[in-house]
């Protein structure tokens, strides 16, 4: 009687094999449960956010965001959403996307793109949820005063110089309106 | 080695299910993930 004892080789496929496809699995599981989830995981990009009472009507006084660490964002197209940093300044909401500098970032961190083919979003903070346009900010003061208020709120240094090189992305959260959806200044 | 391949899909499988399903989980392990790319960073 013989038995087919495993060879020394094959021993070793099978722990590469385990080696892999664990963690592997293990990501594609933490994606799919996050995108089925009503709003982004820890790393994990979300669903669509669905949950919260829909604020309409006027703007309210964003002076409160001054409190707010991250909020969640949804793109209407592609509908994910994501954690994000936001601050306020004069009134209006801006957010951040860094590093931008190059293909392989931007080929990781799709989201500014598609926001600026297509700003239309959906936010929400503290549970309540906010019709947006993301309208992407390039030039002008206001760039200088978005950096220097992103780095008075995180322990970050953001500076103009960085906008102008398109390493640091910023976007106004501008009320809905159809004619400004995806719109750059 | 047929029978240990067998093993390893059914405890994949059990994974995604675990992952899925239980409450709680996918946040431990994402903070775990976290925790442990913090610590080699």
């Amino acid at each position: 009687m013989t038995t087919n004892s495993p060879t020394i080789k094959q021993k070793l496929v099978f722990v590469f094999s385990v080696l892999v496809s664990i963690p592997l699995t293990l990501t594609g599981a933490l994606t799919l449960k996050a995108r089925l989830s009503d709003g982004p995981s820890v790393i994990f990009s979300g669903g669509p956010l669905v949950s919260g009472e829909m604020v309409t009507g006027p703007e309210p006084d964003w002076s409160f965001v001054r409190d707010i660490r991250t909020f969640e964002l949804q793109l209407l197209n592609p509908a994910k959403s994501r954690t994000l940093w936001i601050v306020e300044n004069d009134g209006k909401l801006y957010l951040n996307s860094n590093y931008m500098g190059g293909i392989r970032q931007r080929l990781w961190k799709r989201w500014p793109e598609q926001a600026e083919k297509d700003g239309r979003a959906i936010m929400r903070i503290d549970g309540k949820r906010y019709e947006r346009n993301l309208v992407r900010i390039k030039s002008g003061a206001i760039v200088e005063e978005v950096t220097k208020a992103f780095s008075d709120k995180y322990p970050v240094v953001m500076t103009t110089e960085e906008v102008e090189a398109e390493e640091l992305w910023l976007f106004e959260l501008a009320p809905r309106n159809e004619t400004t959806a995806g719109e750059s200044i | 080695m047929k029978s240990a391949y067998r093993k390893l899909g059914i405890a994949l499988f059990a994974i995604v299910l675990v992952v899925l399903i239980v409450p709680g989980v996918s946040n431990t392990i994402e903070r775990f993930i976290l925790l442990t790319l913090a610590g080699l960073g």
